[in-house]
């Protein structure tokens, strides 16, 4: 397997980011946040706020990905997120799923959300995860010409790397993923949010969650590879869940040689030079 | 202080609840016979009888339980039960606990035109007001994973509600917001991992295909006491969601009667949702 280097000797990464995706989907596909819809809500409600506490109590900086309809419903919590110092990232505008878009309504809604984040903290955003399906040439193409210089939507790697374009290099950073990390899987609960049959995701015990969070941490340090923490706060929020969180963090610090930092620093180091 | 000697954090605590108590605790439980099988397939012959459990087992079992720790609950009944099972919404009543509202035939408002919304409401509020003598104050949709209507919020203001149990944005009670003016109305969330649905559905209940994991009794007893430790520490509101249809089995009783002792040892307030959308009601006019 390749070696990825780390600056200063550090034998692996940890960067945290967060998708703040609140009821775009329910506005889009529905366009009803009414009662049992209302669960992406919890997120910048009341999600955020708690995750703002327990970053500042371990110092880190983290990214923050929100659908530029969610920013404008919750302007506040937006700026509150810049203003402590973590990046937000974009998702689109309602969280669309781009593969199903016209390449002309595609453009309309990255200039759109990338200005309404820009007006909202006055820079625009650099870092993209795709929001619903996949991640095609043409969205990359866009992103590149609207200034991005991060993508984190795949999830095939392990490491960190510089994103080729039809066979050319160019300056765009791949932060992968992985749904293992993601608390999707475990906390999710409830009926899949898009329409179609009712699914529904089972919930796992926190305490059980922490075990899988570590052995994947451990492994991946074991290999020097990037430990992505995708998380969504509608799932994670919840005081029982945030203090498995905690630990994952005590663990991640207790372990020698971990770079514990933050997107944007691994996307400078994977573009540096 | 709260539990364990962890100092609460104080803001997160919107209302102050009776002498002094650090948390809120509501149990409430959805009555859910034969009505959620009706309305989702008109059949409740065969495996769709499951909701006949709720009144013959799960009710009395679960009211059982109430008498013994001296604890109300909230009862969500929908109006097609309660038609057929008048005694057994009588006897909830007469006990002590509170009957609230939960659609006729346990319908997904959001596919509703305003009109027959409206009538449903209106029936299934006359209906209960009927058997037991006392209006509901409140109301909880059915129909998990679909919203309710625009128009649903104001129907139950109309008919003099004091809370609505629908939406899940929020760990503990807040008021109501009615085209974007606040209303004399409180919000009471409610939360997959506090909804017993969500380790012990049966399959394919309601007619909806459900296939979920089933989790022993001990281990859902304990997610819950890490659930309540929590928000006990942190929030000061615990909202359980109970299907008698599910949880009245005789095996899962205990995690029921575990749950409700292990709170007992904590300085919580048990309470019914009106009790608690009255008194923060009163606490947002003195504010
Ligand atoms: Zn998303
Ligand atoms: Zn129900």
């Amino acid at each position: 397997m390749e070696k990825f280097k780390w600056p200063n000797k550090y034998k692996s990464a940890v960067i945290f980011t967060f998708d703040v995706d609140g009821c775009a989907e329910q506005q889009l596909y529905e366009g009803n946040t009414l009662g049992h819809n209302s669960a992406g809500d919890y997120r910048p409600k009341i999600a955020v706020p708690r995750i703002l506490n327990i970053l500042d109590r371990h110092g880190l900086k983290a990214t923050f990905i929100i659908p530029a309809w969610v920013a404008q419903r919750f302007p506040q919590r937006v700026k509150e997120i810049h203003n402590r110092g973590h990046e937000i990232g974009a998702h689109g505008y309602l969280h669309e799923n781009f593969s199903t878009l016209s390449e002309s309504e595609e453009r309309e809604i990255h200039n759109k959300s990338g200005k309404i984040i820009a007006d909202m903290i006055g820079t625009p955003p650099k870092a993209f995860r795709t929001p619903g399906g996949p991640l095609t040439t043409r969205t990359m193409k866009m992103l590149l010409e609207n200034g991005y210089d991060c993508d984190s939507s795949s999830v095939k790697n392990y490491f960190p790397s510089r994103v080729k374009l039809e066979g050319k290099e160019v300056d765009m950073a791949e932060i992968p993923f992985s749904w293992l990390t993601d608390d999707f899987p475990y906390f999710w609960g409830g009926y899949e949010d898009k329409p179609g049959p009712p699914s529904f995701m089972p919930i796992s015990a926190p305490k059980d969650v922490l075990e899988y969070w570590m052995a994947e941490f451990d492994g991946i340090h074991e290999i020097g590879g990037l430990f992505v923490y995708l998380n969504h706060p509608r799932a994670i929020g919840r005081i029982s869940r945030l203090r498995v969180l905690d630990k994952l963090i005590h663990h991640i610090k207790a372990t020698p040689s971990v770079w514990i930092t933050n997107l944007r620093e691994v996307v400078n180091w994977v573009l540096r030079e | 202080m709260g539990a364990k000697g962890i100092v609460k954090k104080g803001s997160e605590m919107k209302f102050r609840w009776p002498n002094g108590a650090e948390c809120a605790v509501s149990l409430s439980f959805e009555y859910d016979a034969e009505s959620v099988e009706w309305g989702y397939s008109r059949n409740i012959e065969g495996a769709f009888d499951i909701g006949g459990f709720s009144p013959q087992f799960g009710v009395p079992r679960v009211l059982e339980l109430l008498n013994k720790h001296d604890v109300k609950g909230t009862f969500f009944v929908p109006g097609w039960d309660a038609e057929r099972y008048p005694d057994s919404i009588k006897e909830i009543a007469e006990a002590g606990h509170e009957i609230a509202a939960h659609g006729y035939t346990h319908e997904n408002f959001s596919e509703l035109t305003p009109r027959k919304e409206k009538d449903v409401l209106e029936k299934a509020h006359k209906i209960l007001t009927d058997i037991t003598g006392i209006p509901p104050r409140g109301f909880r949709a059915a129909a998990y994973g679909r919203p309710i209507s625009a128009k649903t919020l104001s129907f139950c203001r109309d008919m003099d509600y004091i809370y609505d149990s629908s939406f899940m944005d929020d760990d503990e009670p807040y008021q109501v917001k009615i085209d974007g003016k606040f209303v004399n109305m409180i919000e009471i969330p409610w939360a997959w991992p506090l909804n017993d649905i969500s380790f012990m559905s049966p399959p394919f209940s309601s007619g909806m295909s459900l296939v979920l994991p089933q989790r022993k009794p001990q281990w859902v007893l304990e997610l819950w006491k890490e659930e309540f430790d929590g928000l006990y520490e942190e929030v000061g509101f615990f909202n359980l969601v109970i299907h008698p249809r599910d949880m009245g089995r005789v095996s899962r009783m205990p995690i029921l009667e575990g749950l409700v002792s292990y709170m007992k040892r904590y300085n919580v307030w048990f309470t019914t949702y009106s009790q608690v959308a009255d008194l923060c009601l009163k606490q947002l006019v003195e504010r």
